[in-house]
């Protein structure tokens, strides 16, 4: 595994997103099967970033992480868990509590990264984080980060953190710069905050091309593989693939390995 | 000493140790078995500068008096077969007295895949059958019909002895043992004293009631601290003037139809997983170390 190391934090260039475990918006048991063996086999193979939030099957998400976690023979400081606060939460009350109902699903004493989930039109902000900055004086979230915001955001969410701002998630794979193209990309690169880069395959709808599959030959890959390390081989930047298929995590898992030259990340970078 | 035939295979097998066994479908396995799941190096990282240390782990294991040894094709990478191979030959350990468990993870690929996973396993281990040979995790997207008729096969060509399963809940485990032309010897869960997933969901009863060996892994969770600091197993413990990680596989042991393989590359703390088995519970103590979660 490759790694990304700042802010004295070590996070690998692959985790495991557990969006779709336990259903999408709400719970669903049914597939709980599905889920925990998807989450085992990760946590067994290696993963130990797992990302989820309360959105995630309405809350289910983090219950199948955290039995997972425990039944894995790790110890909770070995893997880095990331959760996150929906929107329609963001008031100082709604933060406080959000968070102490996500560790209670988690049965776990803290998250490792706690982000606001999307921003909100009239949110503000300065309340949300002097909750965010309680929470990490209290121990309940070692680190605070954003999803989905765009440079102006981030930049105020960076004034109104106490601690620094170690990640903003947002979309980016081969068919989606759009944060390449707003400047987020290249400021958490001169501003040493991660770059987690969600959907780095398009949630399997990847479309194929001439390019990644010649690539994919030359290196005995699947285009998926490449996909992913073309994602990582950017500085600061690590990535949260999910599958149910345990032949798919490992090779998710294994992507972190694939040494792609500079030309052909050049000549993935035109596509 | 003790002498246990096995008729599945028909050969003898001599323990020198005071080990007690489980005996399913004519097969009779140590209550204690060696995990290697790190073996090598961390699970995908293997670490051949430090081969001489888990060789030599290996070897004190053997000479401790493992008989069940038990690995999968991904631990490490395939070293950690690679590793008990060359301890085997090494050491001039008896093929038929161990007892060698191996696992692959079912593909969309069924026939050929298997065959290059079991294939893999043979020539790393250097030995021409598995003693049992697991679905390593149930995979949604491949075919249990195509595997088993593939594990149907491998069992009547003598290269695997036993099939069992790994990480199955009740309904893949039933439906595993309609497939299986042999029975499922056992089903590899994790379970240990605070983390019991597969006694709640049935999987342990079903077991026991069904002649299925449950294999506990993880069942002192890489010597964890909930456990050596639990006061109730402390001080279990000290009345048996045991380690509390004795006393947790001592708790798995006591149980019908339990088997369990921890891992550990320290001799002193091998020898004392293995005589966790000797550890008599009283029932009050068992009723006090089921209470606890």
């Amino acid at each position: 595994m490759k790694y990304e190391t700042l802010q004295h934090v070590t996070l690998p260039k692959i985790g495991f997103g557990a969006w779709r475990i336990g259903g999408n918006s709400s719970p669903n048991r049914a597939l709980d099967p599905k889920s925990l063996t998807a989450l085992r086999y990760a946590l067994e193979i290696g993963y130990t970033h797992i990302d989820t939030a309360e959105m995630y099957a309405d809350g289910h998400s983090e219950e199948l992480v955290g039995e997972a976690v425990r039944g894995s023979g790790k110890q909770r400081e070995d893997i880095f868990i990331t959760s996150k606060v929906l929107p329609n939460h963001l008031k100082y009350d709604e933060v406080l509590k959000a968070c102490d109902a996500s560790l209670r699903r988690l049965q776990m004493d803290y998250v490792d990264l706690y982000l606001i989930h999307w921003p909100q039109a009239g949110a503000k902000y300065e309340v949300t984080f002097r909750a965010l900055n309680k929470l990490a004086r209290d121990g309940k979230v070692k680190h605070l980060g954003v999803s989905n915001f765009n440079l102006r955001l981030l930049k105020q969410a960076q004034e109104l953190s106490e601690t620094p701002i170690l990640t903003n998630q947002v979309p980016f794979s081969v068919s989606d710069r759009s944060y390449v193209d707003n400047g987020v990309l290249e400021y958490c690169q001169q501003n040493d905050i991660i770059f987690t880069s969600y959907s780095p395959v398009d949630e399997g709808n990847l479309r194929s091309n001439k390019t990644l599959e010649g690539i994919a030959k030359a290196h005995n890959t699947t285009v998926y593989q490449i996909a992913l390390a073309w994602v990582i081989s950017h500085l600061r930047v690590i990535t949260i693939p999910m599958s149910f298929n345990p032949q798919h995590i490992r090779e998710n898992f294994d992507a972190a390995e694939i040494e792609l030259t500079k030309e052909e990340i050049d000549l993935l970078a035109r596509q | 000493m003790v002498e246990l035939y096995i008729p599945s295979g028909g050969i003898f097998i001599e323990y020198n140790w005071g080990m007690k066994y489980e005996t399913v479908r004519n097969v009779t396995i140590p209550k204690i078995g060696f995990g290697t799941a790190q073996l090598g190096g961390s699970p995908y990282v293997p670490n051949r500068a430090k081969t001489d240390f888990y060789l030599s782990a290996l070897r004190s294991a053997f000479e401790l008096g493992y008989t069940h040894i038990d690995t999968s094709d991904d631990y490490v990478r395939g070293l950690a077969e690679e590793l008990i191979g060359r301890s085997i030959r090494e050491n001039n350990v008896q093929r038929e007295k161990l007892f060698i468990t191996s696992k692959f993870l079912p593909s969309p690929w069924g026939y050929s895949k298997v065959m290059r996973s079991i294939e893999g396993s043979l020539r790393r281990l250097g030995t021409d059958y598995l003693d049992l040979y697991l679905l390593h995790f149930p995979n949604p997207f491949a075919s249990m019909k195509e595997t088993f008729r593939v594990l149907n096969q491998l069992v009547r060509d003598g290269r695997v002895r036993q099939l069992g399963v790994s990480n199955f809940n009740v309904k893949q485990l039933r439906n595993a043992q309609s497939l299986s032309k042999t029975p499922i010897l056992t089903n590899q869960v994790p379970y240990n004293i605070f983390f019991r997933s597969f006694a709640k969901n049935g999987v342990l009863e079903y077991c026991q009631k069904n002649d299925i060996l449950l294999t506990a892994y993880f069942p002192v969770k890489f010597r964890s601290k909930s456990i050596a600091s639990n006061e109730v197993i402390r001080s279990i413990a000290q009345a048996h003037k045991a380690t509390p990680f004795q006393i947790a596989l001592a708790w798995l042991a006591a149980q019908p139809r339990v088997i369990t393989i921890p891992l550990s590359f320290n001799p002193q703390h091998q020898k004392e997983n293995l005589e966790a088995a000797d550890i008599e519970l009283t029932q009050d103590e068992m009723e006090k170390l089921n209470k606890l979660t």
